[in-house]
């Protein structure tokens, strides 16, 4: 809503406020001020005479102007087509800055020309406010003006417009009149009312209009008969006020039905009456009928629009749009003036089908105060009469309701101040409901508060502790914390979610985020781990394909910010997000959100360049690393060779991780085809359906005794077929002695000559450790027994 | 016996002599055999003693224990001199340039977003928070009904959101969760903050995304005061800048709210002296709040006459952006390592 402060001071005393009192209290006490503006910033502009009139020598299009600016008569050039002797026009003097320079005394094609005659474009007004006949050329008053009076004093554009960011709640601060009120109580100052006098032709008695209601979303229509209405342009003070409150002036008709919205909050629509008829019926629009608003499109309606038909054709969107049947003309002599209230809802469905926003549909959307209606339409025939010359024919006539009556909300001071914790006396509450102008009964402890219609956002007494609280003034309000028994904690997923992160960013890893909304496409890939099969959540209405669908896996994003990375030559990455997939099985109502852990990591991990100690990333570095991670959970996870069929992981060089022997995630190197195709090298992924774990609780470990006595090491190389793999031998020594064989460790794997082609050689360290003292014998036959078992049950030789 | 006491006094010079001019303990150990092993000098001089009286043996004979002790004492002297040479020989030998770079250790970073948000779990738990959580593809009558935004309702053009069907959306703010906690506490007083991702229908630039991070604060309990949402929000804002700074509240509008605030918190850069960051007016939006609005409490099973609460959001991108003087809320999901490694 964009205020003009000359105009507001005439509905409520601001004098002696500075615009900047004006912004900061509004502003801590109401509702955000946007923005403050002048219309017209330039100085040095005055009213001008245009005194003579030649054309320009040495120019078909230039004129040489002599301009009376009061002190001095200026010879000015000017190119506009429409300047003429006798205009009272906007001179910008010597010295003047506009947006497009600074005025000089200049020579144009030989001719001395000392300033410039302005269009309102020229003086900083956007040119979609200017009237029509000043569009293309200069403006010049129509009404009376003092020669070398300030120019933007003239123009009326001297004052501030304040844009205030209205909220949804607050419809009623839609109007002048509305934020009148609002400052009143915001200032403690006095409305003025408005003071006028309707002359009505009480005359012709069969003049009478026929007003029928036949819906239910139109509670109140006024029709008033105006005849031999004048078109003409309206006053500077008018369209001022207009172009201020952001629209363009057309005639005095037009303008003053736009005139009433702004300064009442009640949107006019203007009937050619001779077209429309007297007979008015308002009602639903008929299935898929076809009506030409006066933009001259053809709407189809549906039966929720309201239309204002003669008895037989629409004649008007109700609320939003006239049509073009009955649309005021230059010819246009009588008119038929609504004003109506129409259900905010239908407004706005259809508002909205139709995307036809416009300044009475907004006003609709947010509910227009009926108690203020009769009164618009009276000011608005008003200036018909001292704008148009028209005559007002008889009263209004009105069909359905034209009063609500206030809403009545009992309230205490008591209530008020233990929701706000202030101890504000009731006499002060009472002064700021009746600075609102509502009435209030207090008896005893209680107020009873009669909040008028204008105000629909109040109707419980909380709403009236929000205008105690911010009239009182929010910073008067005290500073406390809640008093209670509440105690903080995490969750144990939470607490397991930070040692997660604690323990990969501990380890070198990375965290980011990245987006939950993916391509279709990707959610092919990484399709991996066992569970439900899952089904795409998938917008309705995509800004993007790119952000399409709810994302099944971490890592296809991952691996988009890994491209990010290897095409900016940082190549050496670990990455780990932790975040929610999502998808459904069979329909929505089956949706699941699950939390994953995913991570990759590529090329050189630690490293010491200048002497060549350099550690790549491998599948065990990675390996190691969930290990770790999963030991901090006290989880033992295990990995074995990847059997899934999969485009984007290497099939020899990849594994499901299991843990408590379920399958929750996969560890493997990219695929080499889909890394070429991406344009990445190197690249080690994991991920984990971490859900549950997350959920799980680490039982508390009961302590194992440290042996006093020193361990024995035994070192065995083993030879054995190179498609064993080392868990396997490693489970089989530990079964062969449980007693005293505390730990086995793989410390070397060799093939080559001179074993045979098939063959490998793991090196194991065997741990022994006992409270009891260990004989050589005793550890022997540990050994021979572990021999056997590996021979036995994995044809293990012992290499010669 | 003159004869030999000049001998072994000489002797004992010439042991002084050579013992000092050794360089290494292999000729050290040499001397030492030569001047008091079984072949030395000093035996032949005893071998010698025979001859003489006992008085002159005895005299001898002490004469010569000194001398084995002087010259064992000199040579005793003189190996530890060489080990300590030796020592600083081998230090020379060992020494490094202790300016070359060291070894480069991957050191990861929490996501900036992700600091964030366990910074403010952590002052709120000290409170007496705790943490929620709720979904993110959410029921319509979670994200907006049970928050007071009734179909039609003026306030649901403020968001638009990414419908899944007609009753279903990527949730739009993280106030659902206040809805679903309170249905879970069945009347009971509630304490939470809830950090999470949401999702708006914004084409993505410098200041938008289509996703991004809100927590969401509602502290529900007989005598929770807007007072006490001041108290708190003040704590929030000390909290995320590190100062002793001032909020203040100005009105404003939520349909879940009643009274509800904008809240500004005194320019953490200039203190209220008004700078380019405030753009002058020395205070900074960062979040809205207010009361719990009473059909929000009365749609959850709440008796609204007993029980009151207050409510806030703060959207954790602009609280990042304004902390670290960050431009392009883009930077958070590009997820760029040198973007990452400044927090």
């Amino acid at each position: 809503m964009r205020v003009k402060l000359e105009w507001l001071n005439e509905l409520v005393d601001l004098t002696g406020l500075t615009v900047e009192e004006i912004v900061n209290r509004v502003s801590l006490y109401s509702i955000e001020v946007e923005g403050v503006e002048k219309l017209v910033h330039a100085s040095n502009i005055v009213v001008g005479h245009v005194l003579t009139k030649v054309p320009h020598p040495d120019s078909d299009h230039l004129n040489c102007l002599t301009v009376d600016v009061k002190d001095e008569i200026l010879n000015i050039v000017c190119g506009a087509p429409n300047v003429e002797v006798g205009q009272y026009v906007i001179v910008a003097k010597e010295g003047c800055i506009l947006d497009g320079g600074t005025i000089k005394k200049s020579k144009i094609r030989g001719v001395e020309s000392c300033g410039m005659v302005c269009s309102l474009q020229e003086l900083g007004i956007e040119k979609k406010f200017v009237e029509e006949q000043f569009a293309n050329g200069i403006y010049y008053f129509t009404d009376p003006v003092t020669v070398g009076e300030e120019g933007s004093k003239a123009l009326n554009f001297a004052d501030d417009i304040l844009t205030l960011g209205l909220t949804p709640n607050r419809g009623d601060m839609l109007s002048m009149i509305g934020v009148a009120y609002e400052l009143s109580a915001v200032f403690n100052r006095p409305l003025k009312p408005l003071t006028f006098e309707v002359i009505r032709d009480l005359k012709t008695n069969d003049d009478n209009l026929d007003i029928r209601i036949e819906t239910n979303n139109c509670s109140t229509y006024y029709g008033q008969i105006i005849r031999d209405v004048v078109l003409k342009p309206s006053p500077r003070w008018l369209s001022s006020r207009l172009i201020a409150f952001g629209v363009r002036p057309i005639n005095n008709c037009v303008d003053i039905t736009n005139y009433i919205m702004a300064l009442f909050g009640q949107p006019l629509h203007a009937f050619d009456l001779d077209k429309l008829g007297k007979t008015i019926v308002i009602k639903n629009a008929q299935e898929q009928e076809q009506f030409t608003t006066l933009d001259n499109q053809v709407r189809t309606l549906k039966s929720q629009d309201i239309v204002i038909t003669d008895g037989k054709s629409p004649q008007c969107l109700g609320g939003i749009m006239g049509g073009l049947n009955s649309e005021i003309t230059n010819d246009t002599k009588n008119i038929m003036l609504e004003a109506a209230v129409f259900d905010p809802m239908t407004i706005r469905k259809t508002a909205a089908r139709l995307n036809l926003h416009s300044e009475a549909s907004t006003r609709y959307e947010r509910n227009v105060d009926v108690n203020r209606t009769k009164n618009a339409l009276d000011y608005a025939c008003y200036l018909f009469q001292t704008l148009a010359d028209a005559k007002i024919i008889g009263q209004p006539t009105l069909a359905g309701c034209d009063f609500i009556p206030d809403r009545e909300i009992d309230v205490t001071s008591k209530q008020i101040n233990h929701r706000l914790g202030t101890n504000i006396h009731q006499d002060e509450m009472v002064n700021i409901f009746k600075s609102l102008g509502f009435k209030v009964e207090t008896k005893n402890d209680n107020m009873k508060v009669y909040v008028p219609n204008r105000r629909n956002d109040i109707t419980i007494w909380e709403d009236l502790s929000e205008e105690v609280a911010r009239l009182h003034g929010y910073n008067l309000l005290p500073s406390t914390l809640p008093i209670d028994d509440m105690k903080g904690e995490l969750s144990i997923s939470q607490k397991n979610t930070r040692k997660i992160k604690q323990v990969l960013t501990g380890l070198g890893l990375n965290e980011i985020v990245t987006y939950s909304l993916v391509k279709e496409k990707d959610n092919e890939k990484f399709n991996i781990l066992p569970g439900d099969k899952k089904e795409n959540i998938v917008l309705l209405m995509p800004l993007t394909e790119d952000h399409k669908v709810l994302r099944h896996s971490l890592l296809p994003s991952m691996l988009e910010i890994a491209k990010y990375h290897f095409s900016r030559k940082m190549k050496d990455i670990a990455f780990f997000e932790l975040g929610k997939i999502y998808y459904q099985t069979n329909s929505l109502e089956n949706k699941k959100e699950k939390v994953y852990l995913s991570g990759c990591l590529a090329n050189q991990f630690t490293s010491t360049e200048w002497n060549g100690k350099i550690e790549n990333v491998d599948f065990y570095l990675v390996k190691g690393i969930l290990e770790n991670l999963f030991s901090s959970l006290k989880k033992q996870p295990m990995f074995l060779p990847l059997e899934h069929q999969s485009n984007e992981l290497h099939p020899k060089r990849s594994a499901s991780i299991y843990v408590d022997g379920k399958e929750v995630g996969f560890i493997g190197q990219i695929h080499p085809k889909y890394a070429l195709e991406e344009s990445l090298e190197n690249v080690y992924v994991f991920e984990i359906d971490i859900d549950d774990i997350l959920h799980e609780s680490s039982p508390i470990h009961k302590y194992t005794a440290i042996s006093k006595l020193p361990s024995v090491e035994r070192d065995l190389a083993l030879v054995m077929k190179k498609d064993i793999p080392a868990k396997d031998v490693v489970e089989c020594i530990k079964k062969a002695d449980k007693q005293i064989l505390s730990d086995v460790k793989i410390f070397d794997l060799y093939e080559g000559e001179p074993l045979k082609e098939d063959e490998k050689s793991l090196a194991v360290k065997l741990i022994f450790t006992s409270n009891e003292p260990m004989t050589e014998d005793m550890i022997q036959n540990k050994i021979k027994k572990i021999l056997k078992d590996l021979q036995f049950k994995l044809n293990i030789t012992l290499r010669s | 016996m003159k004869e030999q006491k000049e001998q072994l006094e000489q002797l004992q010079k010439d042991a002084f002599h050579e013992i000092e001019n050794v360089d290494t303990i292999h000729d050290l150990n040499e001397k030492k055999a030569g001047f008091l092993g079984k072949k030395s000098k000093l035996q032949e001089i005893m071998t010698k003693m025979k001859d003489l009286t006992v008085e002159a043996r005895k005299e001898l004979g002490m004469l010569a224990n000194q001398f084995k002790i002087k010259v064992e004492e000199k040579i005793e002297a003189k190996r530890k001199e060489l080990e300590e040479k030796a020592v600083l020989k081998k230090l020379e030998e060992e020494k490094i340039d202790v300016t070359l770079p060291g070894k480069k250790i991957k050191q990861g970073n929490m996501h900036p977003l992700m600091s964030i948000i366990e910074e403010l779990e952590d002052a709120f738990i000290g409170m007496g928070y705790q943490i929620g959580e709720g979904p993110e593809v959410e029921e319509d009558l979670y994200n907006f009904e049970m928050l007071n935004l009734p179909k039609g309702h003026p306030a649901r053009e403020m968001q638009d959101s990414f419908y899944i069907n007609d009753t279903t959306l990527l949730r739009t703010h993280t106030s659902p969760v206040q809805a679903h906690t309170l249905l879970a506490a069945k009347g009971k007083p509630v304490k939470i903050i809830c950090p999470g991702k949401v999702y708006r229908r914004d084409n993505d630039d410098a200041t938008h995304s289509h996703q991004f991070m809100q927590c969401e604060g509602l502290v529900v309990g007989e005598n929770v005061t807007m007072a006490d949402l001041k108290g708190t929000l003040t704590h929030l804002a000390n909290t995320i800048f590190k100062d002793e700074l001032e909020i203040r509240f100005r009105p404003s509008f939520f349909p879940f709210t009643e009274p509800s605030v904008e809240v500004d918190v005194q320019c953490f850069k200039c203190k209220g002296k008004g700078c380019s960051l405030c753009k002058g007016s020395g205070w900074i939006e960062i979040l809205g709040a207010g009361m719990v609005h009473p059909n929000v409490l009365k749609m959850a099973g709440y008796d609204n006459k007993k029980y009151q609460g207050f409510a806030f959001g703060v959207g954790i991108e602009r609280i990042a952006m304004l902390k670290y003087g960050i431009d392009d809320i883009r930077n958070f999901y590009t997820d760029d390592e040198r973007f990452l490694k400044q927090f």
